[in-house]
């Protein structure tokens, strides 16, 4: 087996169990969801420690603080926990959840820092500069969108503003992690035919983290239709998350395709190396 | 006569390939001789190398130079042509101590350490390696290029360049080096450091080693040895004759203009300085002793008629004119060795002229006046 036919096979693998999600009846496909989703996010934490190990310097760290956001991130998925947590803390719930988010994403804002000391940036070519310039573009759209529904939700009385300020927060770290995480996926790209290469795994698992961030707000955009708001009086929920709809879809593969990028990651070299013992006496 | 680079990178590349089969499943089987086969005395590869040391300590640096250039072109063909992707060693710089000293080792014992093994080079093995300075030592044992001489400073140039260029070509980065410990001087192995070109112990290192050198390599009582079959080496006496063929293609070939003249006069002092010793080693006239002498180290076929002072050598199965160098004959140090030792055994002194007939290289010898 080489790397290449590993994501050639993974990858269609990766589609078809997101799918299920959403071709699944509803609550069968809500409880897949909620057990897949946490499932591949505290699996993806064990594989970014594992694949930490072969580093030192700051591309340990930087896989080291991916593992401790998929921890904190695939906890937080956990709908039993959630709920508990919810029941314990009762009225500082919202609050301390904002903490947690704000937490999670640092860890994976960190981890991008050390991913962009690490990988060369000043390489960019300056179509690659573009797309970057680009990414940020739509990172601004997909927050503009959501300004008329954050001014709904603060003046909404049956929500606390924790709840707004917890959306927009979200969506920011979302998008700003996306356009840090463009120039990996370009520089790969850009280096695809040269003589040394970007890692194709590494680059796997970014395009991975980005899919899992953005792909459902470029959903929202597409559709113009907020994934919730406030409509006629009353708190709407468009796509709810754990339910079985094509956000679980978008999700999982997301989470997936990390999962796969990283365990690909990890086996690149033993693979490699293997194929080239086949080929000598 | 130079060449066109083109055509020498060609040559290289196909010496390279050649010795890439020999290691490889279904390798295109290495043209072989048909009589003399692939083996062929050390001595002749050394003969090549240590005259011109001797003659100039500068060639030192065009030995290192050529063979890094040769090697840092080749041994990226050579990984790419083993399926090794092209981010194997991704952010090397990154990796931990342990998977760094792992993975480099593998690869440098089943790919070079094999290639260097088939062709009786030497047997390489990594001892060390600094992830974080990016410094690296190599052992190389039974080193083909000292093998049995004597030297008070360490001599392996071309593999100094050899390993800096393997290395660099692995991680995508220029690599120099230089040898703290020869088999020339009495070590059981040769030793060798690698590091960046801008580290500045590397810098102080290789420059040190390049500027106290003052070479006496004693080229004939090493030819005695190989004559005697005195056996040093646990690889043996003998080299695969792409060794031979990757020296002369990577050394001589892409610095002919700058080489020649020094080769054949090099090699013509060599070849004299040869005679007293054959003379004492092997019995008969002059043809019979170049045939002796030229069989015993496996080196080429040589087939010689006297014709009153004049000679006439018809060579076959010459490395320097087979294979991939055939087109880019290297008789330089054929003209010349044969020039001096003809002087030697004759006392006189000869012209030389070649020709190509039927599979054969002839060589015509006529006194000089």
């Amino acid at each position: 087996m080489t790397t290449k036919q590993g994501l050639t096979i993974a990858v269609p693998v990766v589609l078809v169990v997101a799918v299920v999600a959403q071709a699944l009846p509803s609550s069968e496909g809500a409880t897949y969801s909620k057990v897949l989703e946490p499932g591949a996010l505290l699996a993806n934490a064990l594989l970014a420690l594992w694949v930490s190990l072969m580093y030192r310097g700051a591309l340990r760290s930087a896989f080291l603080f991916l593992s401790g956001f998929f921890l904190l991130y695939g906890l937080v998925n956990i709908d039993s926990l959630v709920e508990q947590a919810a029941e314990a803390l009762d009225g500082s719930f919202l609050r301390a959840l904002l903490a947690y988010q704000i937490v999670t994403y640092a860890l994976l804002l960190i981890a991008c820092a050390y991913i962009l000391k690490v990988v060369s940036v000043k390489r960019l070519t300056r179509r690659g500069r573009l797309i970057t310039r680009g990414g940020g573009l739509l990172a601004l759209g997909i927050v503009l969108f959501f300004l008329p529904v954050f001014s709904d939700f603060l003046g909404f009385d049956a929500l606390p503003n924790e709840f707004a300020v917890l959306n927009l927060l979200v969506r920011i770290f979302d998008v700003t992690v996306m356009v840090l995480l463009i120039p990996v996926v370009w520089l790969y790209i850009q280096n695809a035919r040269a003589k040394y290469q970007e890692s194709a795994t590494f680059t796997v698992v970014a395009v991975g983290i980005i899919a899992s961030l953005v792909l459902v707000y470029v959903a929202e955009l597409l559709t113009w239709e907020p994934i919730a708001e406030i409509a006629d009086g009353s708190f709407v929920v468009n796509r709810e998350n754990h339910a079985g709809t094509y956000l679980d879809t978008l999700y999982i593969f997301g989470y997936l395709l990390i999962g796969v990028g990283l365990f690909l990651h990890r086996k690149h070299q033993e693979w490699s190396f293997k194929k080239v013992e086949s080929l000598l006496k | 006569m130079p060449y066109d680079k083109q055509d020498v990178e060609k040559a290289v590349d196909e010496v390279w390939a050649g010795a890439l089969d020999k290691i490889m499943k279904g390798g295109a089987p290495a043209t072989s001789r048909q009589s003399l086969g692939d083996d062929i005395d050390l001595l002749v590869p050394q003969s090549a190398i240590a005259p011109m040391m001797n003659n100039n300590p500068g060639f030192a640096s065009v030995l290192y130079s050529s063979a890094y250039a040769s090697a840092k072109r080749n041994a990226y063909i050579v990984i790419r042509r083993l399926g090794m992707p092209a981010d194997f060693f991704w952010k090397f710089d990154y990796w931990s101590q342990e998977r760094a000293f792992d993975t480099l080792k593998k690869v440098v014992a089943r790919v070079f350490n094999a290639l260097m093994v088939k062709q009786k080079e030497g047997v390489l093995d990594l001892a060390l390696v600094d992830v974080e300075k990016g410094r690296f030592e190599l052992t190389f044992a039974d080193s083909a290029e000292c093998a049995m001489l004597k030297a008070d400073d360490p001599i392996c140039f071309f593999h100094a360049g050899l390993f800096a260029g393997i290395l660099g070509a692995l991680l995508d980065r220029e690599l120099d080096s230089y040898e703290v410990k020869c088999a020339a001087q009495g070590a059981d192995t040769c030793r060798f450091k690698l590091g960046r070109r801008e580290d500045r112990d590397i810098i102080i290192g290789r420059e040190a080693w390049f500027q106290q050198l003052s070479l006496d390599l004693d080229i004939v009582r090493r030819a005695e040895d190989s004559l005697e079959k005195r056996q040093t080496r646990q690889l043996g006496n003998t080299v695969d004759i792409s060794y031979y063929k990757m020296l002369l293609s990577s050394v001589f070939l892409p610095n002919l203009t700058l080489l020649e003249d020094t080769w054949l006069e090099t090699a013509e002092a060599y070849g004299k300085g040869l005679a007293s010793l054959l003379q004492k080693r092997f019995s008969g006239d002059v043809p019979s002793i170049f045939a002796a002498f030229y069989s015993q180290l496996k080196h080429l076929e040589v087939t010689m008629l006297a014709r009153g002072d004049h000679y006439e050598a018809a060579i076959r199965e010459a490395p320097e004119v087979a294979g991939p160098l055939a087109r880019l004959t290297l008789i330089a140090v054929l003209q010349g060795e044969m020039k001096g030792l003809l002087s030697g055994l004759t006392g006189k002194r000869y012209s030389c002229e070649s020709s190509q007939q039927g599979d054969a290289m002839l060589l015509r010898f006529a006194p000089q006046v």
